[in-house]
């Protein structure tokens, strides 16, 4: 196993797991991190494979998607991931709306600077003439192959509405997937000594590694310095900004105060209102899910998972007990399914009973 | 002994409660999600076509058994996998062939015990013992001594050796 090349000479028993401890810490992770079986499904298919008769067992009416941790609230003193920008209640217990609806939606856009604007989620009508520029777009992705030289260079926008993630391969082939209500500001050529680019909103990127020009991604508050990497940004509010790394090595620097902060794996840099960056260790498997097409809370409060679920259904949320607002959950669901089924999960957990009325979500 | 043999009523039963955790305990051996699939369902395959010789209160340790014979096999006839083979092998010989559904007791215990443990120290274990990663490979990406990695682990594992030998030393039964 691979722990014999960890095991050299006169080493402390201490440090000498036997086969069944190395296979017990696996087994934790197992656990955490592979989704349930859908047992209904298998036994439907055992049935049908040795033709035994269905028997009249009442099928579970949802499916649980993560084994392990228990459930429910926990009064702990977690660290609170990100930074939303969050209505405050007033003092008598009153509902808050912690989320709007945007009213017109949009497609994903793809936008030039000098003016051009193509809508490159719903029609194939453009496709020709996006992809003599080198842009070859669909409705999930797009990929952006250098052009000739000779064209001038340009800023291309990517944004994508309420309800949307989308995915962007760059010219210098590095990766990013855009969560919904995001922008990424990109040029068609990567020139000069540094490779740059801008986000609004929230992405995870796998950056295309050269040493020689460094990847420099720019928010509202903070620029984040990488060389191959794998890191998750996040951007929505106006006040905060996040960065949380998987693999590689990154430096963010400060707008306002210009301090400087360097990041290893399994950490995450906040930069908030005070213009410092907290470096905190995080789970960083809970910040990526999102692109697998999960959500995943793991303890977080109530008010954050509803405004993730707002803004990928494009609904309003009213929470009427703002107390609530702070109460832990665990929650995984497939971000595909539809917002009546992702409430019907949520409403599994017990503390949370959450309804429709019309394009709003009420939350009790 | 009368009503001692498995009916479809409560194999179908069995097959709910068993299924996912003989998955896991396949996976934990094949790391395939498919392979585990199948083997699971094997296992029930062959439960089922050969009922009448079972015995009810035998058939829980003969499913994990099954299942992990099945896993090993599947292992061994990967041609890569030597060492992973032998290990798996140690697993088998230590863990023996009683007790195997009391498992998850015990990981859910390590769980929520690891889960209490600094992020640092989950991020090691994770890397270690679920990413195969040596020890070296995560000091140098977290640009620390390998040194330094170690004690987060040993660190782990004497809070665990304690955690569960007060148990045993407390009931006074060896634990499984």
């Amino acid at each position: 196993m691979n722990n014999d090349d960890n095991i050299e000479e006169n080493m402390n028993p201490a440090e000498v797991l036997s086969a069944c401890e190395e296979m017990d810490f696996k087994r934790v992770f197992t656990r955490m991190r592979l989704p349930v079986p859908d047992v209904d499904e298998a036994w439907k298919q055992f049935s049908t494979d040795t033709d035994m008769e269905p028997s009249v067992t009442k099928r579970k009416n949802r499916r649980t998607l993560f084994m392990g941790f228990a459930a429910g609230v926990a009064a702990s003193v977690a660290l609170f991931f990100g930074a939303y920008r969050m209505f405050i209640a007033p003092q008598l217990p009153h509902a808050v709306q912690v989320f709007n609806a945007q009213h017109n939606k949009e497609g994903v856009l793809l936008s030039y600077n000098s003016g051009r604007s193509f809508n490159i989620s719903s029609t194939t009508k453009n496709t020709a003439t996006l992809l003599a520029q080198g842009v070859k777009a669909n409705k999930d992705s797009l990929v952006y192959t250098p052009a000739k030289p000779s064209l001038r260079e340009e800023k291309l926008t990517v944004s994508t509405p309420l309800g949307k993630d989308y995915y962007v391969v760059l010219p210098d082939g590095t990766k990013v997937w855009l969560n919904a209500d995001t922008e990424l500001i990109f040029p068609t050529h990567f020139t000069g000594a540094r490779r740059e680019v801008r986000l609004q909103g929230e992405a995870y990127f796998e950056v295309a590694k050269d040493k020689a020009h460094p990847f420099v991604v720019y928010n509202n508050l903070f620029s984040t310095t990488v060389l191959g990497t794998k890191f998750n940004m996040r951007t929505y509010s106006q006040s905060s900004a996040s960065v949380v790394l998987v693999e590689g090595k990154v430096t963010v620097e400060s707008k306002k105060s210009k301090t400087i902060q360097t990041i290893v794996p399994g950490q995450k840099a906040l930069l908030t209102s005070s213009g410092q960056f907290e470096v905190q260790h995080v789970d960083t498997y809970a910040y990526v899910q999102w692109k697998e097409g999960y959500f995943y809370f793991n303890n977080v409060p109530l008010v954050e998972i509803m405004q993730e679920l707002g803004r990928w259904y494009n609904v309003d949320i009213v929470i009427e007990n703002p107390k609530m607002m702070h109460t832990r959950l665990h929650f995984v669901a497939d971000r595909s399914q539809g917002l009546s089924e992702a409430l019907q999960n949520l409403n599994t957990i017990g503390d949370v009973h959450a309804t429709m009325n019309g394009n709003k979500v009420i939350v009790k | 002994m009368e009503g001692n043999s498995i009916t479809k009523q409560n194999f179908e039963h069995l097959f709910r409660e068993y299924y996912s955790r003989l998955y896991y305990f396949a996976y934990d051996f094949t790391e395939d999600m498919e392979v585990s699939k199948d083997i699971v369902s094997e296992v029930f395959t062959s439960i089922w076509n050969n009922k009448e010789n079972i015995e009810n209160d035998k058939v829980v340790g003969y499913l994990f058994v099954s299942v992990r014979n099945q896993a090993l096999n599947y292992i061994k006839r990967q041609k890569q996998a030597g060492d992973y083979a032998d290990f798996c092998g140690r697993v088998a010989d230590e863990e023996g062939d009683e007790g195997l559904e009391l498992i998850d007791e015990r990981i859910a215990e390590m769980s929520s015990l690891i889960d209490k443990m600094p992020l640092r120290t989950k991020y090691i274990l994770e890397e270690c013992y679920f990413h195969h990663k040596k020890y070296k490979e995560v000091a140098d990406v977290l640009e620390i001594s390998t040194d330094g990695v170690k004690k987060h682990i040993v660190k782990a594992l004497s809070m665990l050796r304690d955690h569960f030998n007060v148990k045993k030393d407390k009931s006074g039964v060896p634990e499984s």
